[in-house]
This record gives C-alpha cells, structure tokens and sequence, in this order.
C-alpha cells in the first residue's frame, strides 16, 4: 500500500493512496460527525443532513444530477462517527469533483422546499430498511438501545420513527455549520494519482475555505446501568429465529493491541473447521450459521455473536452453550491456529487492495479507531505481535465488559 | 488694485493647481478601484464553483483507458476464457459458469442449490479440515452459487498459489466427498437462507412474481427450498447433477490478473481439462407469460410498506437495439432517472426506482422496483409519468444527461479485478465479442434522439399499467408484525 499524507493550512487532511492500474480515482471527504454527535431527541439528524447535502448549494440547483451528469458515481454513507461522501471516477473528471465536494462543504443550503421533501423520503428510507427487516429491527432499535442507554450511541443512525418527525430545518442549519467544516473532515484519495498532483489539487480546493467556528467537546459517556440484559422478541414474521449476544466494549475499553487480537480471535472462530464452529454446527447440531463480528468507532465498540438456530432453546441455556463453547475453544486455541488466523488477514489486505473505494474506507476506518498512519501502512507487522495469550486476555476481558446484552428473536405463537 | 489683481491671480494658480490635485487623486482612486474590481471579480473567478471552468483546462491529460479482453485457449482450444492481463497487485480472480445447470434444470427440486453449497467442502483425499487448512493457508477465495440457468464459482488467490489451486482444484473438484454430516450441515444452512429470504420483501417479491408470470415453467421455481424439500436429496443426486450439467460446452470463464497469456492457458489446461466435452442438460421450453393483463396483487409474508414491480420483456444484449434500450432504461429508472425525479425528488413518495435486467436463457426480463408508505398516491403518478413519457418521447434534455453520464461512467466499471472478471465473463457468458464494451460505447455516442424514440416505441411497452405489454405487480405487506 502506497499511503501519503498531509495537512492542509486550514486543518483538512488528506490522505492518498497510490494505484495506476487504470485511469480511475476514488474521491471521498468524511466528516468526523455521526449518529455519535446527535444531541439527545435528536436522532436521525447526521443522516437527513447527509441526504440535503445532495440538494442545492449556493452555485449548485443539485448535488446528485450535477455530479450524475459528469460521470461521477456519488454517494454517501452516514456511520456512528463519520459522514462519507465518495464519488469514483475517470481521474479527468477529479478536479470538477473535488470543487464540487469543496462547495458543498461551505455552501449548502437548507431550504425548506427541499428539506420537506428529503425529510419524507428519509422516513420512507426507514420504513423500507428498517422497519421491513425483523431482524435488522429487533437488533437496531430494541438491543441496541438497552445496551448504550445513556450514552451517545444509545440510538440507530436512521434515528427512532418519532425523532425523525420532529426534526426542523433549523436543527439540520445547526448540526451543518457545527461539523462541516475543513478541520474536521479528511479529504481520500485513492487511484491513479499521485501525491504532488493531489496537493496541488486540495490547496486549490480545499486549501482556500475557512473554518466557521472551534469543533464542539462531547459530553462522556455514563457508566452502564445494567450489567446483563436478557429479552425475547416475537414478531408475527420471524422465519428464522435468532440469538444474539453482545458486549458493550466503552471508549479506550480495549487498546489497540486488544482491537488486533480480537480481530484475530474472531477470524479463529469465523473459519468452519474451528472447535467452536465444530462443536455448536456440526455436534451438538444448535446452530445452523455463527458469526462472530467485532465493531468499532471511534475506539468505542460491540463484539456481536449472531447464531441463526436450528432448534428452539430458551435463552438462558443459549448464553451457557455460548460461553462455554467460547471457553473450550479458547483452550483449545494454538500457535498453529494463530498462525492462520494472521495469514487469513494478511491475504484479506492484498485483496482490498483490489478495490479503491473500499480501501479507502477501511483506512479511514483504522484511523478514527486510534491507529497512526505509520501504523496502518505496517499494519501487518502489528499483527504478527500479537499472541495467543493475548487472544486469551482479550476474551477474558471481554467477558468482564462493563455490559452485555442477550436476545432472541422468534416467531409468535 | 494692483495688490488685489496679483492675489485674483495668485487664487486662480492656486484653483487651477487645486483642481489638477483633484483631478490626479480622482484617476488615481479611480485606477485603485478599477483594480479591487478586477482582483475580485478573478478571485470570484476562481473560487466559485465553476464547471465549464474547469473542464475548460483539464489537469490530468493523457490518461487514455483501453479495454485489454482477449480470448485465450486451452492448450488443445476445447475451453476459452476471456481474459485481463493485470500485473499491478499479484493476485488472479476467476469466474465460471456452467451453463443449464441452475434451479430452472433441475431433475431434483433444490439440487443446484445443495451441490453449490456443498462444492469444495472435502475430496477422497482431503477431509474438510485439511482442504480449509490448504485454502487458508494459500489464500485461497472461492464461493460457489447458483442460478436459474447457471451454477457459478469465484475463485481469489494470490499468483504464487496457483500450482497449489490446480492441485486443489483437481482433487475438489473432481473427486467430491459429499458425507451424510455435511449433506445434513449444508441442508441446515439453506433452510435458513430461505427464511431469511421470506424475511425480506424487496427479494421475496421476485420468485411471487415470477410464479404468477411463469405458471408451470421452470423459472418459476424457488431459488431455494425448505426443510420437506431438501430432505428427500441425497449424494447420489449431487454427483448425478454434477455429471449431467458440468461439461466444457456449457463452460463460460472470465480471469483478469497476474498472468501472461501463456500462464492463464496453463491454468485453463490445469483446472478444466478433465470435463466432460458436452452437457447432457437439454434446452429448456420457451416460456410464454401473459404481458397483457391488468395489475396484479401479491401478499408479502412481510414488510411494512407496498413493494412494486413493474415487468416487461427486455432486449437481448446480443441485439443492436440494447445499447438504445439500457439507456431507456437509465433515462427511465436508473436512480437520476425521470421516474426517480418526478416520484422521489418532487413528490418524496419513495425512499428511490430502480430498475434490474435478468437475462436469462429461454426469458428476459426488466423490471422497474420501487417502494411506499403511500401506494395510492405512487403508483397513479408512476403511470401517469411513464405513459405520458411514452406518448411524447423521451425529452432531448433527459436524452443529452444521460448519454454523457453514459459515457462519462465508462471506465469506473473498470474499477477492480473483480468487477473487471465479472463484466468480461457476463461478455463472454452471452456470446459477445471481447471488445463488446467498446462496440456498446461507440454505439450509444453514435445514438441520436430519433433513433432513441424510435426503440422507445418498438420495444418497451406502450403502458405500464393495463394491457400495455407490462405487468404490474403490487406486493401488500401483512397486518402489523
């Protein structure tokens, strides 16, 4: 990986990443704000932001067909800790982009013609994706809110049926001019560039906005009230029951050393033949698929354990089957096992590589998880300091997270 | 007087001088302005979003992209491959397909789906542990699906692997080992697909549709199959289906990556050459569903709005008409289309239109998807929209945006290994030439408005709703969940 950095006078900064295979570009800005910086009743606001800023600005009637009509695939994700907006395309078409995204940055208006209408259509964006999904449902807005009560992430990104409602104009006025704004954003390139060409580039666009005022401090977050939560939900339109089990891991919580072998861990039990897999798959026939998935941002995180069952069970006896299962399969872990799980990741890097965008994204990822440049360009070689006992000392605290949650999705009687 | 007369004259000097002054601190202040305007108006210049600008003096020149698809051969020319030739990163990705061998060709309901699942599981030489351990440790991807008409691989590696692939490849491939454990594992996994599938609208919809389009043909069969279904196959019908369907007539691959010419006909010798010259799977009947009928209504076992497809017959791509026909379809459906601006951007009646073409061996199809909390209010406007589109023509405006973004978009799908394997074995898969993306690309700049309209109305249905040459499929959502 070829990654260069630098910071522009006003604070942005840009980060790029060499690749000439063919004439394309990823271009993306990502705004260090998300569903994390929502003030209280106000959810869903970082994402209806993200949707007017493909509405007009100051010389552009709107974002979407402007950058459709030169050949720009535009888009935009909204996250926990980051809004991303990314466009990939012919390397002739990156100046027009990136004078596009720099005046959307200090000229976006909020007109209520256009916040009425995105503002139904976010609503319709829920009912769709949201509220469509058992699944999805259960876990986003039932799950995960008792599991980060009282803190920023104790809601979903859409944001709840009733904030998104009552959401005003204002609101959106406010939460833009507060977070978009050159020394909170990083500008991604990723393509057939290289790094003089991309500094001259952002000084010419990006170099000359200001800074409109000094980046709000989050409130910290409260201590979790409740240590281990247990709930059952029956929808009339579960077709596949599901357990989950989740651990609240709180900011600084795991270093990032821990971040890495949880990682690793978790790359020892995805594989099929592993002794956990074996044990609730294929002996004891519980399960029909496992997952288990770490989640960060920002430094502040989940580890999820999702298992599609089979047979019935209650829940109870699903969280001692989980966690004894764990156990066995941690004592059971060896060098051997190590070793695969790290070349796993290691051949997991050549191939996102492959793609720009996505690389892109993934180093962005790392970064606003606390790992320095330096860091993620040897990225590897933090890996293969991590050992097995260090895989075992990041389950052991796990398990002592300062909550978890345990549900069960099924089918109405 | 005298005194008097000399001081007029000295107040005369001393006004003319005085109005000199003026006069030069006047041009002077008039020259300072001049200049503050002129600094403005090119700092304006230059700082306001400017388009024309900017395209006007293109930073990057030179950068031309070409379409590098060849056809190579096996050494003894009875498999080909379209093939990218990339030595940037040092991996290789394949895609292949057998032909006739999908859910539609089945002689067993869910065999396609249970032999996908279970394909590289084991071999006589290797159990399931050794054969993941050996494709871990050489990083090796692969990933078998299936179709209606196909059964399709991806394989990832990396190129110092590929000795050890074809050896894999040999033994997995060839000599399955499909155990009772693993048959009841792999039946477990896809009963639960199948429920996740009916946990969604947005896919369920599909195979509803396509049973009351399809009646008693084949492609109205479900992708996937419940527990009942999937009990009554055994290994014998794995290997049978494997038998009759995986043959080297049926075979379409597309590889891009860190291989010359020569080294990617080596793998095509190490992997293929032990098929089976021709498939034993007969062609399927034509099917014949009813375009004309009025508007038909689904009930999704869930949801929690109406989910809407719009279906009509598409243009094959090996038809000169295609190029015209997808860019209808952009113009019409893609997410800046006509339909999208009017019912998402104007009205906020949907969270967005789309549309999907499915190109399958006996049927094409394209259907036009959206969604709403408001169906009464959607689909009078959707209509409306379209036919009245139909009736005028598609507007010059529209047509110019979207032949450029055409255009313009052109390279992005050239994006990575991936997407460039995946285009070039789709090319290869419905008998296109291996420089088919540019003929396309050449085709739509050549494309006038005239002959635009004009496949507009030849070959897309005079309505939407009604006996128009469309159906219209409105799925309803169950009570409250």
């Amino acid at each position: 990986m070829q990654l260069s950095s630098f910071t522009l006078k006003n604070g942005m900064q840009v980060i790029v990443l060499e690749n000439h295979r063919v004439p394309l570009v990823s271009h993306a800005v990502a705004y260090h704000v998300g569903s994390f910086n929502e003030p209280r009743g106000k959810s869903g606001l970082a994402h209806l932001t993200e949707h007017m800023m493909f509405r007009a600005s100051k010389h552009v009637k709107e974002f979407l067909s402007e950058q459709s009509d030169n050949g720009i695939y535009g888009n935009a994700y909204t996250s926990e800790d980051h809004t991303l907006y990314h466009g990939l395309m012919d390397i002739s078409k990156l100046e027009l982009a990136m004078a596009m995204e720099a005046e959307r940055m200090h000229n976006a208006c909020m007109n209520t013609e256009g916040f009425t209408r995105e503002h139904k259509i976010v609503y319709q964006e829920r009912k769709e994706v949201i509220d469509s999904s058992p699944t999805r449902f259960c876990i986003w807005e039932r799950l995960y809110p008792m599991l980060w009560e009282g803190t920023r992430a104790d809601h979903s990104i859409i944001g709840s049926e009733q904030d998104i409602l009552a959401l005003t104009k204002e609101d959106l006025r406010t939460f833009y001019h507060r977070w978009y704004q050159p020394q909170n954003a990083i500008l991604l390139l990723s393509g057939d560039i290289t790094v003089a060409e991309a500094q001259t580039l952002a000084e010419k666009h990006y170099g000359k906005l200001k800074n409109t005022s000094p980046l709000p401090v989050l409130p910290k977050d409260l201590p979790p009230l409740v240590e281990e939560t247990n709930l059952v939900l029956r929808r009339k339109d579960v077709k596949a029951p599901v357990f989950y089990r989740c651990y609240r891991l709180d900011q600084g919580f795991l270093s990032k050393q821990e971040q890495l072998a949880l990682l690793l861990l978790q790359k020892y039990c995805f594989k099929e033949t592993n002794p956990f897999k074996e044990d609730l798959i294929r002996k004891q026939k519980i399960f029909s698929t496992l997952t288990l998935y770490p989640y960060y941002c920002s430094g502040l995180g989940t580890l999820e354990f999702t298992g599609n069952l089979v047979t019935p069970h209650p829940l109870e006896e699903l969280v001692q089957i989980f966690t004894t299962a764990m156990e066995k399969a941690l004592k059971t872990l060896t060098e051997q096992h190590l070793e695969q799980a790290k070349r796993d990741v290691r051949y997991t890097g050549i191939y996102r590589e492959d793609d720009l965008g996505n690389l892109a994204i993934w180093v962005l990822e790392q970064y606003y998880n606390g790992f320095t440049l330096d860091e993620i360009q040897n990225y590897e070689s933090l890996l293969n300091t991590v050992t097995v006992a260090d895989l075992r000392a990041v389950w052991q605290k796990v398990c002592n997270a300062p909550a978890k949650i345990n549900g069960l999705l099924e089918k109405c009687a | 007087l005298a005194k008097s007369l000399q001081r007029t004259g000295k107040n005369q000097r001393f006004i003319g001088e005085m109005r000199m002054t003026i006069l030069s601190y006047s041009i002077l202040a008039l020259i300072v302005l001049l200049i503050m305007a002129l600094g403005v108006f090119f700092h304006h210049r230059r700082t306001v979003y400017n388009p024309r600008r900017i395209l006007a003096h293109p930073f990057f020149k030179n950068r031309l992209f070409k379409d590098k698809t060849v056809e190579i051969f096996s050494s003894d020319k009875s498999v080909s491959a379209y093939f990218w030739e990339d030595h940037s990163a040092p991996m290789i990705n394949l895609h292949f397909s057998f032909d006739k061998a999908g859910f539609a060709y089945e002689k067993k309901p869910g065999v396609a789906s249970l032999l996908a699942a279970m394909l590289f599981t084991a071999s006589k030489k290797y159990n399931k542990e050794t054969l993941q351990n050996l494709l871990n440790d050489n990083g090796i991807r692969c990933s078998f699906y299936h179709m209606a008409d196909t059964v399709e691989a991806d394989f990832t590696f990396v190129k110092e692997s590929t000795a050890t692939l074809i050896s894999l490849f040999q033994e997995a491939f060839y000599h399955p080992v499909f155990t009772k454990d693993e048959l009841s594992l792999s039946k477990n996994k896809l009963e639960t697909k199948w429920k996740k599938y009916q946990e969604d609208p947005y896919t369920m919809i599909v195979p509803l549709y396509q049973k009351d389009l399809f009646g008693n043909h084949p492609y109205a069969n479900n992708p996937y199959q419940d527990a009942e279904v999937l009990a009554k196959l055994t290994a014998k019908d794995l290997t049978k289906h494997m038998e009759q369907c995986f043959a080297k007539d049926v075979l379409d691959i597309g590889l891009a990556g860190d291989l010359t010419p020569m080294e990617a006909s080596a793998l095509l010798d190490g992997l293929f050459a032990n098929l089976k010259p021709t498939s034993d799977s007969a062609d399927l009947p034509v099917p014949q569903p009813e375009w004309n009928a009025p508007h038909t209504e689904l009930a999704l076992p869930c949801g929690a709005q109406t989910f809407i497809s719009c279906v009509f017959p598409a243009v094959e791509r090996t038809d000169p008409d295609f190029p015209a026909f997808r860019l209808i379809c952009n113009i019409l459906a893609h997410f800046r289309g006509i339909l999208q601006d009017v019912l998402r951007e104007q009205n906020a009646l949907t969270y967005g239109v789309h549309y999907v073409l499915r190109f399958n061996n006996a049927s094409s199809r394209c259907a036009i998807r959206t969604s709403s909390q408001h169906p009464d209010k959607l689909i009078p406007l959707m209509v409306k929209t379209y036919n009245d589109t139909y009736q005028k023509g598609i507007p010059a405006e529209w047509f110019e945006r979207h032949k450029k973004a055409y255009i313009d978009k052109y390279t992005s799908e050239f994006n990575s290994l991936s997407s460039i394997v995946a285009k070039i074995h789709y090319n290869n898969r419905s008998h296109l030439s291996t420089d088919y993306g540019e003929k396309e690309l050449a085709a739509v700049k050549a494309l006038t408005l005239e002959q635009l309209n004009d496949v507009f109305k030849r070959r897309f249905p005079s309505g939407l709703q009604g006996n128009h040459g469309a159906r219209f499929y409105i799925g309803t959502p169950p009570a409250k969940a």
